[in-house]
């Protein structure tokens, strides 16, 4: 171990910080959690919090609609998805596919709120398309209508899982199989789906975590259909129960663990078989029309949701009441930059600027800890970090709030240093080191390491080969985890929605508490603010260090 | 991707144009309240410079009076806006480390269920006496800043829509013909639904099984329990329910906020009513700068302010004028509110109700 030290010194020490900033604002945090629900006020060992979530029979609804709502989000996403994928890859060319992968990308940089807010403007009881166009009474309130918004919402995770592999398939597989003789459909069921299996996993998995970490929609649309998430939020901001809230936490923390690393232990990474690193010599074919045109019709029709529900949220910004008077108006905009929204907009995008670069680098290094480095335990760093992105935000949000209100380490709260900004940059690191982490541990893996050997061998120390030689070379992966961390950080309400102070605003929340007030067109104005922020970021930092950040940031 | 910056940079200028405007929603504090401005100008120490009010009225009220307090007396001032039983809930949870000096504003129910818990500490304002006993602690342990009846909001459009009846009464929403169509906050959370769970337990005597069957009929009807108080008037407005349970004051502030459809319905059995309430808390950062808050708070002037954030409550105090789009008290059939029975059952009611109504299927 010494003698591994002696050769290996930045290792070592990139370790030790590691393990001390995992324990500090990780574990610590999770432990805060978990020790509120196992310890009572007196002190004694009582798990009441989480048996009493089982055992109430309200509670226990609430768990099983979470569940139901995961797993229909999870199918329905994930169908879409690979639709859309399909779609792009076998029943498109040209302009026609660029649309479609563009829409298929668009909701991705939506806040939270935006999309629920806007299914109110077009699909609500009083909706412009259901009610005043077409005369349909529906309501979006209860699980229908959070299936669609999380549908529209999460189908791009996984068109991007899909749209990576269906391309990268190989063509002579497909090619054989039409020379014997098969019809295209015959093909797509017996060898593409089947080589897809693990992706489908992979993304509905995926998408059960994050349907289950959904905060936004569940308050906004979800009518009377409690899930957990919002009830961990609930307990703390209406009753301030912290043993309530932590009983939902642990009763939300299980299965998404178990989904998360369930992903991760069978699908894991590169799991395409017939990736061989040769360029394919044979060229794919369109579907025939059978497939094609249904598939086109499914996939345009989503599209034109997609752009109605965007559209829909400018119109509310930029009208006095949306449905009820439609005269165009700058009055939204006026009364949110005249209030809190310019101390939001500047509070946010500072605190998400500053926490995007330390997320893109932890994860840098703890990706080089763990694909090229012989410290022992290295694969621990990996799957402990990971748990940022595993744990619902909702969850973490709460581990910091107990974890850091009181002595000895009093971060969060007005009074505390900074006003309690250190605890939003600790949330969004968490958040978004795991991305970084992945992008960079993909990266790595495809770089050989005959280059750093052959520094080394050079006489070049770690220090010298890690920034001249393998920085440089992950530059691409280092740039795409910072530029998704900051959009990420200046969206994401669930994990800072109880952290707020008044020395802080955070824009999410700000729409939250307009959601609350159904004050809706000033909700659509700070979406859009916030729309446009994040489209600024992205084309910036892709105009100054070159491009594919649109798609990495995704 | 070059559509895409166009509509980026159009966004932007549309933005900077916006920021450049001129202010029209929120016109600045009126200037000299008349003779009454030279008697009682309110700004007293200072203390520390800073102070952090803990709001309940409307966000666009409370942050009207914190810029206009802090135009006038020069201590900045921030705020952060909770409804009446998340305000509650975090007093008690910041107990021991408190960090608002003055909660400002909400029914004074939830100030007399604070006050059991010992979370206020009685300050009586410069000119305490001209505020009227009806609305105030005697002892100053809160003082009344406004006054506003427990209205129903109705959505005439939709109703006739639907050809459903104009509602007159609380027992005309109990009616199974209006399922889904009533929109009002949950009591837990918000100071108005808590005004009209209060308000029932008049109507009936203070008889809870009495009160607790009407609210269980009128639950079937409900859509969904929202976290405001305020909020069911716009969802009234936009005409996503027929019916909403709010205060009068925030009806009116829809319908000139632009909510065309919407009118004001007070039951024929009579009606609830607010005071709203303000208090010092105990152990408050910068007590010398909240003290000079509440000062302020109750002169003429800063009463009279209201209107101007789209707050329309009746001014506690008697010299301040009376906007005519407010609702008076005497126009109103009101039932006999007891404060402190309402604030002294608080937790009891709110719990029960989370527990047997909320839950129950529709």
């Amino acid at each position: 171990m010494i003698g591994r030290i002696g050769r290996e010194p930045v290792a070592a020490i990139v370790a030790v910080f590691a393990a001390a900033g995992l324990a500090l604002i990780l574990i610590y945090p999770l432990f805060s959690v978990l020790q509120e629900a196992v310890i009572s006020e007196q002190g004694g060992f009582d798990v009441s919090p989480v048996t009493r979530v089982l055992s109430n029979p309200v509670s226990r609804q609430i768990l099983v609609n979470t569940l139901v709502m995961g797993m229909l989000a999870g199918i329905l996403s994930t169908v879409l998805g690979f639709a859309f994928a399909l779609a792009t890859a076998r029943a498109s060319r040209g302009p026609l596919r660029a649309g479609l992968h563009f829409v298929a990308l668009l909701p991705l940089i939506a806040p939270p709120f935006a999309l629920a807010l806007s299914t109110i403007f077009l699909f609500g009881r009083n909706g412009l398309v259901t009610k005043q166009l077409f005369g349909l009474e529906i309501s979006p309130y209860g699980l229908s209508g959070l299936l669609f918004v999380q549908t529209i919402t999460f189908f791009p995770v996984a068109y991007l899982i899909f749209d990576a592999l269906v391309r990268q398939l190989d063509p002579a597989l497909e090619e054989a199989a039409l020379n014997l003789g098969a019809s295209r459909a015959r093909i797509l069921r017996t060898v593409t789906l089947p080589l897809l299996r693990p992706a489908f996993a992979g993304s509905f998995l995926i998408i059960f975590v994050e349907s289950l970490a959904d905060l936004a929609n569940p308050l906004l649309i979800g009518g009377d259909f409690n899930v957990l998430a919002s009830s961990v939020y609930l307990a703390i901001i209406g009753e301030f129960d912290t043993r309530k809230a932590v009983g939902f936490a642990v009763v939300l923390l299980v299965p998404s663990l178990i989904a998360f690393f369930a992903q991760r232990l069978w699908v894991g990474e590169g799991n395409v078989v017939t990736v061989t690193g040769k360029p394919s010599t044979g060229r794919v074919g369109l579907l025939e029309p059978t497939l094609r045109v249904p598939l086109l019709a499914v996939t345009l029709f989503v599209g034109v949701i997609v752009v109605s529900l965007y559209a829909a949220v400018i119109a509310g910004a930029f009208t006095k009441l949306l449905g009820i008077n439609n005269t165009v108006t700058l009055d939204n905009f006026r009364f949110v930059l005249q209030g809190i929204g310019t101390r939001a907009m500047t509070d946010t995008t500072i605190l998400s600027a500053i926490a995007a670069p330390i997320a893109g680098i932890s994860g840098l290094l703890v990706a080089w800890l763990v694909v090229r480095t012989r410290i022992g335990g290295r694969v621990v760093f990996d799957y402990l970090l990971m748990l940022g992105a595993a744990a619902p935000g909702i969850v973490l949000g709460l581990g910091i709030l107990l974890a850091f209100n009181h002595p000895p380490l009093r971060l969060s709260g007005q009074t505390a240093l900074f006003g309690g900004a250190i605890v939003f940059i600790i949330a969004f690191v968490l958040r978004t080191a795991p991305v970084s982490l992945r992008g960079n541990v993909a990266a790595l893996s495809q770089i050989d390491p005959s280059l750093e050997q052959a520094s080394a061998n050079l006489g070049a120390g770690q220090v010298t080969t890690l920034r001249r030689i393998t920085v440089p070379l992950l530059r691409r992966s280092l740039l795409s985890g910072v530029i998704f961390s900051f959009t990420r950080n200046m969206t994401t309400l669930s994990t800072v929605a109880l952290l707020v102070t008044p020395s802080w605003r955070i824009m999410t929340s700000q729409i939250l508490n307009e959601i609350d007030a159904q004050r809706l067109g000033s909700g659509a104005a700070y979406s859009t603010i916030l729309i446009v922020i994040v489209l600024i970021a992205i084309v910036g930092l892709q105009r100054a260090f070159g491009r594919a950040a649109i798609e990495v940031a995704a | 991707m070059k559509k895409l910056s166009a509509f980026v940079t159009m966004l932007s200028l549309v933005l900077a144009a916006c920021g450049g405007a001129p202010p029209a929603s929120s016109p600045a504090p009126t200037t000299g309240g008349g003779a009454a401005a030279s008697q009682d100008q309110g700004c007293g120490a200072k203390g520390s410079g800073s102070l952090t009010i803990l709001g309940t009225p409307q966000e666009e009220y409370i942050q009207g009076i914190t810029k206009a307090f802090e135009a006038e007396c020069g201590i900045k001032t921030t705020y952060v806006r909770l409804s009446s039983g998340e305000a509650l809930a975090k007093l008690r949870a910041d107990k021991a480390s408190p960090q608002f000096s003055v909660w400002w504003g909400g029914p004074a129910d939830g100030y007399i269920a604070a006050n059991n818990e010992s979370l206020l500490e009685a300050y009586k304002p410069k000119n305490f006496d001209k505020i009227p006993a009806s609305y105030k602690d005697p002892s100053g342990v809160w003082t009344g800043i406004y006054v506003g009846a427990l209205g129903v909001a109705l959505n005439t459009k939709v109703l006739k829509d639907k050809n459903l009846a104009e509602p007159t009464s609380w027992a005309d929403l109990a009616k199974p013909i209006y399922k889904g169509q009533i929109s009002i906050a949950h009591p837990a959370s918000s100071g108005t639904s808590y005004t009209f769970v209060a308000t029932h337990a008049f109507l009936n005597n203070k008889d809870l099984t009495k009160t607790f069957s009407y609210l269980s009929a009128f639950h079937q009807n409900v859509l969904q329990y929202q976290k405001t108080g305020a909020a069911p008037a716009r969802q009234t407005g936009q005409g996503e329910v027929a019916i909403g349970v709010v205060f009068s004051h925030d009806i009116v502030a829809a319908i000139e906020e632009g909510f065309k459809d919407l009118k004001i319905m007070f039951p024929s059995e009579g009606t609830g009513y607010e005071i709203g309430g303000m208090a010092l808390l105990k152990g408050a950062p910068d007590a010398v700068a909240g003290k000079t808050f509440m000062d302020w708070a109750i002169t003429v002037k800063a009463q009279e302010m209201g209107p101007q954030f789209k707050a329309y409550q009746l001014p506690t105090h008697p010299d301040a004028k009376v906007s005519d789009k407010s609702v008076k008290l005497s126009s109103v059939k009101t039932v006999a509110y007891d404060f402190q029975w309402a604030g002294d059952n608080k937790k009891t009611i709110v719990d029960r109700f989370s527990n047997e109504v909320a839950p129950q299927p529709r």
